[in-house]
């Protein structure tokens, strides 16, 4: 599969992400949340009934630290790329790292550091033999779009 | 011209005696007023002897230093109550502005009298040492870098310890996870 990238609208967003971590099944996911709280996600994905025991978070939303969760700030790119690399590390078997979404980076982080970030994450998830799916909002992503649509295999407009 | 100097300055003292037989005048400067920097004070004692004739009264004492060019550089005059003999402890601030080199002090007591004793000592000026601030820069700057070389390694083994945190929550985690899927 590679490293995909979904452009989507606002309202699609939820549905894209239930779509995704309904095709991985039973892979193990590291899902970076930009727009949502754990438990926000889980609360949707329960509604969904979609499992989400196979699916460790990276929660960029919440404000406090937990000790079963893994909290960064969204500014923090290098920590959150520290802790993808860790999961990946941990994780024995297949996994995937979802990425809801690119845009929000955005609003913490110029968009060089963005595509930057992006670039540094699609390089090590290819190295890994890991698969990248990221989504992003049509109307706020586009400059960024142009920016970081060639580091993915595969974009898709949805 | 320090040697002409010397040579004066013998003649003098050997003809104070005849000159002012009645009045004695001696300035003695100590050994470590002997070579001063200029900004600072010159301490001597002077010493008046058998004053005779002028009795019990107010003496002026005209203080010159003269330059190795014979040249008067400062003046001073201080009124000074005598008996039969007195021995004052003066001071003259020397300019900071007087270049280095030999200088003489040279005493005129001023009186009704045709006498006018005069002595004369010498002293040298010396140049202040300028101090070696290069030094102390290096030493300054050795400190700033160990500071600022701790302080970089402080906040880096801060980041450090985080990532380390991080790394093993993440270890925690997974397992946990792995474990309760089994």
């Amino acid at each position: 599969m590679g490293s995909v990238l979904i452009t989507t609208s606002v309202e699609n967003l939820g549905n894209g992400i239930n779509s995704v971590v309904q095709t991985f099944g039973d892979v193990y996911g590291i899902y970076i949340s930009l727009n949502k709280t754990q438990s926000a996600i889980l609360k949707t994905l329960e509604k969904s009934k979609i499992s989400s025991k196979k699916i460790f978070f990276i929660d960029c939303v919440s404000s406090s630290q937990d000790k079963n969760s893994v909290v960064i700030k969204p500014s923090d790119t290098n920590e959150i790329l520290l802790a993808i690399k860790s999961f990946v590390k941990e994780i024995p078997s297949r996994k995937y790292i979802l990425i809801d979404s690119l845009a929000t980076l955005m609003i913490y982080n110029d968009i060089n550091k963005v595509a930057n970030f992006v670039r540094t994450l699609t390089q090590f998830a290819s190295q890994k033999g890991v698969e990248v799916v990221a989504l992003t909002q049509k109307a706020e992503g586009e400059k960024l779009f142009d920016k970081i649509f060639n580091f993915f295999d595969k974009v898709e407009k949805k | 011209m320090k040697s002409k100097f010397l040579n004066l300055a013998i003649i003098l003292i050997l003809l104070v005696p005849f000159v002012y037989a009645n009045t004695n005048l001696e300035v003695d400067i100590p050994q470590e007023y002997s070579s001063i920097h200029s900004g600072t004070k010159i301490v001597f004692t002077t010493k008046l002897l058998s004053l005779q004739d002028l009795g019990r009264r107010d003496v002026t004492l005209k203080y010159e230093i003269i330059n190795d060019k014979n040249v008067v550089v400062l003046t001073k005059s201080e009124t000074v109550a005598v008996q039969t003999q007195a021995s004052f402890v003066g001071n003259i601030q020397i300019p900071e502005n007087l270049e280095s080199g030999i200088y003489s002090l040279k005493i005129t007591l001023i009186s009704d009298s045709e006498q006018n004793p005069e002595t004369i000592a010498s002293f040298s000026i010396v140049k202040e040492k300028t101090q070696d601030n290069t030094k102390n820069y290096i030493y300054i700057g050795i400190i700033a870098l160990t500071i600022i070389i701790i302080l970089l390694l402080i906040l880096k083994s801060k980041i450090w310890i985080k990532h380390i945190k991080l790394k093993m929550k993440i270890k925690r985690i997974v397992k946990q996870k792995l474990y309760s899927n089994k």
